[in-house]
């Protein structure tokens, strides 16, 4: 495996695909063997799947963080909504819909004066209660980690293209290749 | 995608290809879905360990709230890894198999990929 793979890595560890320049370099025309080039072959399909395998991982967990950050994004806003009402000095509570079941809502009354705590779903079944302050800075720091994820993600997705592309072309040569070895050979 | 001329054996030889690509496809979905779990329950500990032990914290379990403190909830969670984390191991072994079935299969009956691409 280790003849199709560069010294390089993507910063997340993925190995970087080589480029066959050329396949003379990696089979010798006049002694290799029927069996070398299909060995060489295969490689380049295993390796090509390999990378296949990732990017369809990746492209898993992308999507995973990209539709979390509509969410973090609106309950970051509700909460600093509410830090506002609380500190205006207004006795008025606040006036709200809240969905009862799906199309169905119902009115309700939020004594924002008195809004200490909300809860916050965290994932996995959790849900913890958050002062209004902590909870903002939980928000702010999980919509930034996710932002991240989303870059780093397509960066990796983007490499990982690259690798398919590289080991693609590599194969048709490695074929293109022995079709023109086994011709030559053919006359003898 | 099997070599050759008409073949009596053609459509089984088709049948169980797709079968093995999508017995594949599924043991790989349930994978990313584990793994994206495990994921999100290890920034779940993350954060819940931060908090003081005695934190009110609700606990989702099958459609029931349950009102409980964020130590009490941390050592159910590490124990829901653990688990999904075994699950994992299985899963990529069942890969394991399956590849290997499939390069038998395709050795037994000949039958050569054309094309790797859908």
């Amino acid at each position: 495996m280790d003849r199709l793979k560069t010294e390089q890595s993507n910063p997340r560890g993925i190995p970087q695909a080589k480029f066959i320049d050329r396949v003379e370099s990696l089979l010798n025309p006049s002694t290799c063997t029927n069996e070398d080039v299909d060995q060489l072959l295969k490689e380049c399909q295993t390796r090509l799947q390999q990378y296949k395998f990732m990017e369809e991982n990746k492209r898993l967990a992308l999507n995973g963080n990209k539709s979390k950050i509509p969410n973090i994004t609106k309950t970051l806003e509700m909460v600093q909504y509410l830090k506002e009402r609380k500190e205006e000095d207004d006795d008025e509570p606040l006036q709200t819909n809240y969905e009862l079941n799906e199309t169905l809502y119902s009115k309700a009354e939020i004594d924002v004066q008195n809004l200490d705590n909300v809860y916050l779903w965290l994932g996995a079944d959790v849900m913890m209660e958050y002062p209004l302050d902590e909870a903002i800075e939980l928000l702010t720091t999980r919509l930034a980690v996710a932002k991240e994820a989303v870059t780093v993600a397509e960066e990796d997705l983007e490499f990982l293209r690259e690798q398919i592309t590289t080991m693609e072309v590599n194969t048709a040569r490695v074929y293109n290749w022995d079709i023109t070895r086994r011709k030559g050979l053919a006359p003898k | 995608m099997s070599e050759g001329k008409p073949n009596p054996n053609q459509e089984l030889f088709q049948k169980q290809y797709d079968e093995f690509q999508e017995t594949l496809e599924a043991l790989n979905n349930k994978i990313g879905q584990l793994q994206g779990d495990i994921e999100e329950h290890n920034i779940v500990l993350k954060t819940i360990t931060t908090a003081p032990k005695d934190r009110k914290c609700f606990h989702m379990i099958g459609g029931v709230l349950i009102e409980k403190t964020a130590g009490e909830v941390e050592p159910t969670l590490k124990t829901n890894v653990t688990k999904m984390n075994d699950a994992v191991e299985n899963l990529k072994n069942e890969i394991q198999n399956t590849h290997k079935q499939f390069e038998d299969w395709k050795k037994k009956t000949g039958v050569k990929i054309v094309s790797a691409n859908e």
